[in-house]
């Protein structure tokens, strides 16, 4: 089956020691369920850091070629063993970390964000959606007392359509934003009760987001709001998923909006 | 008489299989010895000793030699040919067709087809078990070393890797372990609970977990930590991590240690760790500080902790016959008949016998005694009161433990029961996965001759013993404890009641 | 940092007693027993010092380069040349000789009489007893082939003047060379060196050189590797079996050699002597061996080996790592099948560097490709490919451009690793030729056998003492 190297390693997996069965396999990434409880994923190269992903070159194969879900996978002193015969030395892989933005957005560049995404077709499907509406106004988090952003969320928790659902998507985006605003100790209390209600690979999600820990395009995405444009970032950031992508920058948007209000003043003619 | 001399090159089979082999065949018609060994120089040297050998042969350490003395030719064919099959008949024999089940020859090779693979264990000549531990360590993988004659500096180097990848290296020299409810080496079929051991000694930890089971209690996790671990130079590193492991494990609410007693600065560590790791630690240092004296008051400590209630060491019975049945072993007795001869299996054992007789009648007589001036001249020759570990290098050399094989322990029964000083035989009986199947059965053979022989003599002799094992043990304790009173064995429930009633019977009681 | 062993469904690999795999089972846990016998033949030391070498990520690393390179490699065979303008460092006054460095009056008789016949062919004496005086003399220098990029088959002697086949690594640049094979009988290689030999010398240094190197210009090159996996299919395995490589290499060069503008009598010789010898391809196997090899040889700390080869007296192996550093040990006298009348006693011991076809995982490796290489030693069909397999427990990997299809057309092994050899107690397996002790009679067998575990031994406790970081 062969042998690969893993490149980097994100927040949330051991990289010496851990055991888990391969969960699902796509053409260019696999998920593990782990011993412990979460999801690791093992992903090609082009895909981006995220907490517990492991990025690999596959080497022009795809990873269904790699292992098929139930097989065992296995670390031990960082070598990755698969039971059907590939290995991932993970022993060199640069150990990743989501890194805060620098500052906070600056007002041009989160309205320009706001138009770019809302004006999106995955926008539009969204709005397909009555209970995920609300993602599609940002703007209106600005003035929400703690509680209402609270019972806002509390719907979202597993809804809409995508292998994470667009609403844990949303939270997510939101709640990196929070994190970084210094807000994160609102949402804390309420996770564990929404990550229970949600997908696998949802609460995961969620958790992590919570501590500051998302994927690379949203991190480069929230650095780019604090310095200037944010069009270029946020292409990125929308190819992730089919509707993931979308939600967490809505979410992004959304966490900043409440912990800034201004940024959503004066926004000028509606979308 | 004739002889063959025949080498296997490149055949390996490990040491107890061979000697088992050569057993079976030496008892083939026309055959008057069969040795088949692995071809190193040690081995070439105990079968030139044991004269069997025609000059030296042209073979080395992973070639197999095998030497047939025999009344003729035939005889000696028929005894090559049943080893041959023998040895060839291996799951990975031949090769003909498939192969795709051939076993992996190394833990790499082993970690390559099942890379959930989590712990090794490791039994091979000591000479390769440190190499072999260094590398399962290396490859992430927790460690059982069996083997013993591995260097301290290995043992620290090991060690020292383990705790740097927060890996647990159990031994060299460990017997016993029960990790997750399955048995690893030398060890009882007992009962699950929320009681842990960590134990440098094995048969220290087989008796401990026996008792719990007895009392009710159950074993959450056994940790061993071989022989040397509480030594200075190791440093009780093991028995740190074990202790670290199972203060952090939800399904242990009480711990137990249990060691010979460790170099004084080791077990100042160990006893700081116990009072701050947040439950409740019971220690039997063997007499050299803990709470509990004896192995017997450990597990009564232990279960006392697990059901919240605290135990009355102070008054534990001193044995199970009453006043009557230790007046009639003595009425028994010759006016030279005095000694107390204690034949054990287990080394434990016996440092805890000596340590209960010492107080009660003066020196005790052995080949590791607890004074150097209690030293046997000659270990196979007894004297007064003798407490022997015949599982000792000295006993042990070139061939199996006495906890497989009773021949030699057999042998020595009978030879005491010749003396006319001895008056108690004193005996373990250890169960248990890696044990004889029959242990009982085995001594009342060898019991039945000392008696004739005694009677012969018109003497008579106290076997006094004790079962360390569990109903539930391949060997089921409670029939094998039916053999043995059958064959007229005072049984006692543990090592502790079975010195203290064989005292009684000599006479230093009350 | 605990150990999570308690939070896990218990898995040990029992090395040792086995019946402490059966208490295992019995008691719900999983055991994975294992076949195991003290490593690196019994040697305590060198077993102590693959412990250290196991799972180092340093010597990983290298090795995954060394093997990069390896599968990389493309050998070409762009022509024909003088070894004396081809083989770097050859001076005028040396000739080379097959296996690990070994002194003139050390050599086995085959190879003397090569070197004689040589030392005749050269010019540089007229007569057996004058050649060797001068080979006593000192004034020839004697050296490996593989210190000078080249292979040879058997005493493997290449002098200045002799043709060679050239051929480039078109992936990473560098040459190798190995003479052309003279053929089966009274030849050079076998240490023969009466007027017939030397009248077929100066023949193909004549003739045969001139047209291959023509229809090798007129092809613009032949990929060696194209032909070996072709050939893997067709029944070789390119040590002992060569003849449908050889077929297909004359099938390339017919029609290029006739529109090379030489002399049709010429071209006719040359091609009647390639179809009357079937192993004429093996000395360019070879050549295309070394190219793989060399190319993934030289990275620091690689434990990979890069070449297996004997000189009659001593087996040596060369590992990545370790520079122009020889690994030798006795070379073993092979128990094989002998031609009638002959037997062991009469055997040179292992000589030649065609070993090399093994170390890249062809020759014995690939013997899944020719079982009937097996009846050398009494198996089946179903024991070559048994051993095909058990190569895969000593390489780092598989070759996917050398396929076997008796493996599922699944790529050969290849890529010895010396800890591997060494942790396993598993050899190297060697298809080859035996030749009679005495130089000029000739091959007398055929065999199969392993490499020395001494080599292994020695290799690994040179790595162990020159680890990164100690």
């Amino acid at each position: 089956m062969g042998r690969a190297r893993a490149l980097s390693i994100g927040p949330g997996i051991d990289p010496l020691h851990f055991h888990g069965t391969v969960h699902s396999v796509f053409g260019r990434a696999l998920n593990i369920g782990l011993d412990s409880g979460r999801l690791a994923a093992l992903v090609a190269t082009e895909l981006p850091n995220a907490p517990a992903t492991i990025r690999v070159d596959p080497g022009g194969r795809a990873f269904t070629e790699f292992a098929v879900p139930g097989e065992t996978a296995a670390c031990r002193a960082g070598i990755l063993r698969f039971g059907g015969g590939l290995t991932v030395d993970l022993r060199s892989a640069q150990s990743w970390l989501a890194e805060a933005p620098d500052g906070r957005p600056n007002k041009a560049a989160w309205q320009s964000l706001y138009n770019i995404t809302t004006r999106t077709t995955m926008a539009g499907e969204l709005k397909q959606w009555p209970g995920l509406r609300i993602c599609l106004h940002p703007e209106n988090f600005g003035d929400m007392p703690p509680g209402r952003l609270i019972a806002t969320l509390d719907p979202l928790v597993g809804l809409g359509p995508g292998l994470t659902p667009a609403g844990d998507d949303f939270i997510a985006g939101l709640a990196a934003a929070l994190y970084w605003s210094g807000s994160g100790s609102l949402l804390a209390p309420h996770l564990p009760g929404w990550a229970a209600r949600t997908t696998q690979v949802s609460r995961w999600l969620i958790l992590d987001s919570s501590a500051g820990q998302i994927n690379q395009p949203v991190c480069d995405l929230a650095q780019a709001l604090a310095s200037d444009g944010a069009a270029p970032a946020a292409d990125a950031v929308l190819k992730l998923g089919h509707l993931s992508g979308t939600a967490m920058i809505l979410g992004l948007l959304a966490g900043y909006g409440f912990a800034w209000p201004d940024l959503a003043a004066d926004r000028g003619a509606a979308a | 008489m004739s002889a063959l001399q025949k080498i296997f090159p490149g055949m390996y089979r490990d040491s107890v299989a061979l000697m088992r082999l050569s057993a079976e065949a030496s008892e083939l018609p026309g055959i008057e010895a069969v040795s088949a060994i692995m071809a190193t120089e040690a081995n070439i040297a105990l079968l030139a000793e044991a004269g069997l050998l025609d000059g030296l042969p042209d073979a080395g350490p992973n070639d197999l030699l095998l030497v047939i003395q025999g009344g003729d030719d035939a005889a000696i064919a028929a005894g090559a040919d049943f080893i041959e099959s023998a040895l060839n008949d291996t799951p990975d024999a031949g090769g003909e067709g498939g192969g795709e089940a051939a076993l992996p020859h190394s833990v790499e090779a082993a970690l390559s087809s099942q890379p959930a693979a989590n712990l090794a264990l490791i039994s091979c000549p000591g000479e390769y078990a440190g190499a072999e531990a260094m590398k399962a360590l290396r490859l992430g993988l927790d460690v059982m070393l069996f083997s013993d004659n591995v260097s301290v500096a290995d043992e620290v180097a090991l060690k020292t890797l383990g705790d740097e990848m927060g890996r647990l290296v159990m031994g060299p020299d460990c017997g016993t372990a029960i990790i997750n409810g399955v048995p690893l080496g030398f060890a009882n079929v007992v009962r699950p609970g929320n009681i842990g051991l960590v134990a440098a000694s094995g048969t220290g930890l087989q008796q401990v977990s026996c008792l719990i089971d007895d009392l009710g209690g159950g074993i959450s996790q056994a940790i061993g930590t071989g022989g040397r671990d509480l030594k200075s130079e190791v440093g009780g590193r093991a028995m740190m991590r074990g202790l670290e492991m199972l203060a952090a494990d939800t399904g242990t609410e009480v711990i137990v240690l249990i060691s010979k007693p460790p170099d004084a600065d080791v077990a100042k560590r160990l006893m700081d760790m116990a009072e701050n790791c947040g439950k409740p630690v019971v220690i039997n240092f063997l007499g050299a500080g803990g709470g509990a004296a004896t192995l017997e008051e450990a597990a009564h400590l232990a279960v006392a902790a697990a059901n919240g209630e605290t135990a009355d060491i102070a008054n534990l019975p001193r044995h199970n016959l009453d006043a009557d049945g230790v007046a009639k072993a003595r009425a028994a007795l010759g006016p030279a008949q005095g000694s107390i001869r204690a034949l054990y299996s287990g080394g434990t054992f016996a440092y805890e016998t000596m340590l209960i007789l010492q107080p009660l009648l003066g020196p005790i007589w052995s080949s590791s005694p607890l004074d150097p001036d209690g030293l046997l001249d000659d270990p196979w020759q007894s004297r007064g009161h003798t407490v022997i570990d015949l599982g000792d290098d000295i006993f042990t050399r070139g061939r199996p433990h006495p906890m497989i094989d009773h021949r030699l322990r057999g042998e020595r029964i009978v030879q005491e029961a010749a003396d006319a000083e001895t008056a108690v035989i004193l005996l373990d009986v250890v169960l248990g996965y890696g044990s004889h199947d029959d242990p009982a059965g085995e001594l009342a053979a060898a019991i039945g001759e000392a008696r004739d022989i005694a009677e012969a003599a018109g003497r008579w002799v106290n076997f006094v013993g004790f079962v360390c094992g569990t109903d539930a043990d391949p060997q089921n304790a409670a029939r094998q404890a039916e053999v043995l009173t059958g064959a007229g064995v005072l049984l006692t429930p543990s090592n502790a009641q079975a010195a203290r009633l064989a005292a009684d019977i000599v006479g230093s009681g009350p | 940092m605990s150990s999570d062993l308690f939070h896990s469904d218990l898995s040990v690999v029992n090395v040792g007693l086995g019946s402490f795999a059966d208490a295992i089972d019995g008691a719900g846990g999983q055991a994975i027993r294992t076949d195991w016998r003290p490593p690196a033949g019994g040697d305590v030391d060198a077993g102590a010092a693959v412990a250290a070498l196991i799972n180092d990520a340093q010597i990983d690393a290298a090795n995954e380069t060394a093997f990069a390179n390896y599968l990389a490699a493309q050998p070409i065979l762009e022509g024909v040349g003088r070894a004396g303008d081809c083989l770097p460092g050859m001076g005028e006054r040396t000739i080379t000789h097959s296996g690990p460095p070994v002194a003139w009056q050390d050599m086995c008789g085959p190879v003397k009489g090569a070197i004689i016949g040589a030392i005749i062919y050269e010019g540089w004496a007229a007569d057996e007893a004058v050649a060797q005086a001068l080979a006593d003399s000192g004034e020839v220098t004697f050296a490996p082939c593989h210190h000078h990029n080249a292979v040879g088959p058997m005493a493997g002697i290449i002098s200045p003047s002799m043709p060679v086949w050239i051929v480039k690594n078109s992936s990473s640049g560098n040459m190798s060379y190995c003479t052309l094979n003279e053929g089966l009988g009274r030849v050079l290689r076998f240490g023969a060196f009466d007027g017939e030999v030397l009248e077929r010398l100066n023949w193909m240094q004549d003739v045969l050189a001139r047209v291959m190197d023509a229809a090798l210009d007129v092809l613009g090159g032949i990929d060696i590797k194209t032909i070996m996996a072709q050939a893997l299919h067709m029944g070789d395995e390119v040590h002992n079996r060569n003849a449908a490589a050889t077929s297909l290499l004359i099938k390339a060069l017919i029609p290029a050699a006739l529109r090379s503008g030489l002399d049709q009598a010429e071209i006719a010789a040359a091609i009647e002597f390639m179809a009357g010898n079937d192993h004429f391809f093996l000395n360019i196997s070879m050549a295309g061996c070394k190219s793989m090899l060399d190319a993934a040889h030289g990275i620091a700390g690689s434990t990979i080996v890069t070449a297996m080869s004997r000189n009659g007296v001593e087996f040596g192996i060369r590992v990545s790592g370790a520079g122009d550093q020889w690994f030798t040990a006795e070379a073993p006298v092979v128990d094989g099948l002998y031609f009638p009348g002959y037997s062991m006693a009469d055997a040179a011991p292992d000589l030649g560097d065609s070993a090399i076809t093994e170390t890249a995982g062809l020759g014995g490796f690939a013997m899944a490709a020719s079982p009937a290489i097996v009846q050398f030693v009494g198996g089946t069909p179903a024991d070559a490919i048994l051993r095909s397999r058990e190569m895969q427990q000593i390489t780092l990997g598989r070759n996917p451009a050398l396929t076997l299809p008796a493996l599922n057309f699944g790529g050969t092994a290849a890529a010895i690793d010396v800890r591997k050899v060494a942790d396993q107690s598993v050899l190297p397996i060697i298809n080859t030729g035996i030749a009679h002790k005495e130089a000029g009679i000739g091959q007398i067998g055929a065999g199969i056998t392993r490499a020395p575990m001494e080599c292994f031994a020695k290799a690994v406790r040179w790595a162990a003492d020159n680890k990164a970081g100690g």
